[in-house]
């Protein structure tokens, strides 16, 4: 009897209210959104998010993740859309027919970042992949990322051009039953002096900052660690401004050929709303410090 | 005189467990002490056994006064070796039991060998010497601790209810033994026990332990 | 479903392979783990050897904060440690963030109490007897102690391959001390951490697999050890 009474007092109303509770979640306006960490760490989200909800509706549930992360959460169909900064493999990532197209959000870019007694003599220089050499010839302690995200992919594109000796190890892959490869560049016999650590940007520039060495990073991210901490950090922008350290940022609702669950109208509506002339002007006058870390694209 | 007890007490708590004004042993003789569960004799074998300290009071042995530090103990107890009621082996075989005391008192090898054979012989347990000592049954236990306590070549023997666990052959078997130990090597033994003709038997003289307090015969 | 199988299939053809950056990964883990729980058991079973075995002021509250210590998150000594090494502070001279070594102190640090808990625990369990016999037949404190010490042995193994479980599936100290540097500090644990931000979960199945092997491997050993110590 006892059992009984606790079934139908306390168990069934409290499925009963989760259950009210889920449909009503299902029928609001959220999407799920994976992008990377530095658009999150900014606090970009934070300002453009609440002025979304203000004009659309739509709430967005955020995961920050590496941009490989976020590209592989689009294309299991984890979520809705993507938002992250690696142009070539997002465009990819259209043409296999994950996402339904890629709309140019903004920019910014990447720095170099080294300890200020530069042991690879670089500061001021304005050719990254030179500077990149530079740290290279000089054998000087230099931090990668190593995860596979955006900043990562910058930067082995940029030991591409550097001129430098470089090996590149592949790791073949099963990829739906079909064999594919991942390739990892990185500078030939750099074992003592290149040190890939696969973590967040945050923790490449804590890491750098305490082994005083160089990485390469994205400014957002470098200013917030500079001067939006108690505690600073030494490192110093040893190369900036080359044209070759744009950083584009894109965004991608994900197909619903692929994965039909998506809330692909409200991701798209997202995405317009994201290039819209009014987001637009709150990403040209998002300051970090009093710095601007975003450019938008149409503007 | 071997022991002389003087005004011992030892006391649990508030508890006086033992109140011995004389106490007096001799060497080369069997004691039995008797009484009901409770009276005190395993607490009076471990203050003969140098393992425990009374509470107050003197001892002396070979009339030498016992002072209780732990290393003027080690010394004593060299001498004096007590038997549990429900003894309990090392870990291994029968052998290393036995060659435990000889071993620790720096006794080389081969002569070690002899005496374990010797004694392993004495309590009758000579088939026994690799067997792993966890696998014995009660009786044998109990002739491998009496085995690898005489391997020591002590002056006196303790033991504390040496036959309560044992079948009627079994308990024979270590009376001869302890009978034949004192008259052998006179070796002053005193034992606990329960069995009234046991006493008559082997004892030359009888201790009755009740409430702590002591009533010679 | 085909995510599951693709990683599967993959990481076992990897393991396989016998990939030199598996291995790679695989050595480190087992390197710093061994070590620290080497040091560890060399302190620490000494350690609850003398707390189980002695009788002095303060055993209880000693005990307390031994099991206390038991239940300290990774996390919360990799800040500790970290912030004892970082470049900034007292012995950042040292150079110790983010290499092996920092791991290994943090470790350490994370299964001292294990070893000396279940030492104690060890110790405890064995009968009361032995002392005393010890004691009688004529052995000092130190040969008592290695009657003890023999009769515990299957229960203070059982204490070490318990540390030893407990290192090499640990993430939090690797982590923040070691700085997952890719050949230096990359343990099995940190690495899979990486491959899940990366989106790529190959690697990480195919660790994560090893890992499940070693844990079973350890847990049988440490099952046998304690079955020992019951018989």
């Amino acid at each position: 009897m006892k059992r009984r009474n606790l079934i139908l007092k306390v168990i069934l109303p409290v499925i009963a209210i989760l259950l009210i509770y889920g449909v009503a979640l299902g029928e609001d306006k959220i999407i799920k959104m994976a992008t990377t960490t530095s658009t999150q760490a900014s606090g970009l989200l934070d300002i453009l998010l609440p002025e979304l909800e203000k004009d659309t509706g739509i709430r967005v549930k955020v995961f920050a993740k590496g941009t490989g992360a976020a590209i592989r959460d689009g294309i299991d169909g984890n979520v809705d859309v993507i938002f992250v900064h690696a142009k070539e493999r997002e465009e990819k990532f259209v043409k296999e027919g994950y996402g339904t197209k890629r709309y140019a959000v903004m920019h910014n870019d990447f720095v170099i970042l080294g300890p200020l007694d530069d042991p690879a003599h670089i500061q001021g220089q304005s050719d990254a992949a030179a500077a990149l050499a530079g740290i290279a010839k000089a054998e000087a302690l230099f931090i990668s990322r190593g995860d596979d995200s955006g900043t990562h992919t910058k930067e082995q594109a940029l030991w591409k051009i550097s001129g430098i000796p470089l090996e590149v190890r592949k790791t073949e892959i099963l990829k739906k039953g079909k064999k594919t490869e991942i390739c990892f560049t990185f500078p030939e016999n750099s074992m003592a002096w290149y040190i890939s650590i696969g973590q967040g940007m945050g923790k490449i520039i804590i890491f750098a900052d305490e082994k005083q060495a160089y990485t390469l990073s994205d400014r957002g991210t470098y200013i917030k660690y500079k001067y939006g901490r108690k505690e600073s950090i030494d490192l110093e922008i040893m190369c900036e401004g080359d044209s070759f350290l744009n950083n584009p940022y894109g965004v991608i609702p994900v197909n619903p050929a692929r994965h039909p669950h998506v809330k692909h109208e409200l991701a798209e509506k997202f995405a317009g709303w994201l290039i819209s002339p009014k987001a637009q002007s709150l990403i040209a006058n998002y300051r970090l410090m009093g710095n601007q870390l975003f450019y938008p694209w149409n503007f | 005189m071997l022991y002389v007890l003087s005004k011992i007490t030892r006391k649990y708590g508030s508890r006086t467990v033992l109140d011995i004004p004389l106490m007096e042993i001799e060497q080369g003789k069997i004691y039995a002490l008797l009484g009901p569960n409770g009276a005190g004799k395993t607490t009076l074998l471990n203050i003969l056994g140098f393992l425990e300290a009374p509470a107050t009071g003197d001892i002396f042995y070979h009339s030498t006064p016992v002072s209780f530090f732990e290393s003027y103990l080690q010394n004593l107890r060299r001498e004096v070796v007590m038997i549990d009621q429900h003894p309990i082996l090392f870990t291994g075989t029968v052998y290393k039991n036995v060659e435990f005391g000889l071993k620790i008192r720096g006794i080389p090898k081969k002569k070690r060998g002899i005496i374990i054979e010797e004694t392993l012989d004495l309590v009758g347990m000579s088939d026994f010497v690799q067997a792993q000592a966890h696998r014995l049954s009660g009786g044998e236990t109990q002739r491998v601790a009496l085995a690898r306590a005489l391997a020591v070549s002590p002056e006196v023997l303790l033991c504390d209810e040496p036959t309560s666990n044992l079948d009627v052959e079994n308990q024979a078997a270590v009376i001869n033994t302890l009978k034949q130990i004192n008259e052998q090597r006179k070796i002053t033994i005193m034992f606990t026990t329960h069995y009234m003709y046991q006493v008559s038997s082997l004892a030359h003289h009888t201790f009755f332990l009740d409430h702590g307090k002591l009533a010679t015969t | 479903m085909e995510l599951l199988t693709d990683s599967f299939i993959s990481a076992i053809l990897l393991i396989f392979s016998l990939d030199p950056e598996v291995l790679s990964i695989v050595w480190v883990s087992l390197k710093v783990s061994g070590i620290s729980t080497f040091f560890a058991s060399l302190m620490g079973v000494p350690l609850g050897f003398l707390i189980a075995y002695g009788s002095f002021k303060g055993k209880r509250i000693l005990i307390i904060c031994l099991n206390t210590m038991l239940a300290l998150p990774t996390v919360v000594i990799g800040l500790f440690v970290y912030s004892f090494i970082s470049r900034r502070s007292i012995l950042g001279s040292l150079d110790l963030l983010y290499t092996q070594k920092a791991i290994v102190i943090g470790q350490i640090i994370l299964i001292l109490p294990i070893v000396a808990t279940l030492t104690i625990a060890a110790i405890s369990r064995i009968d009361e007897r032995y002392r005393k016999t010890a004691m009688t037949l004529g052995a000092n404190r130190r040969q008592t102690a290695c009657v003890i010490f023999r009769e515990a042995r299957f229960g203070i193994v059982a204490a070490v391959i318990a540390a030893f479980g407990r290192v090499i599936a640990e993430v939090g100290i690797s982590m923040m001390l070691g700085g997952n540097a890719k050949g230096f500090t990359r343990t099995m644990t940190t690495a899979m951490a990486l491959e899940y931000d990366k989106g790529e979960f190959i690697l990480a199945v195919a660790l994560g697999i090893i890992l499940l092997v070693l844990s079973f491997g350890i847990n049988l050993i440490f099952n046998f050890f304690q079955g020992r110590t019951r018989a």
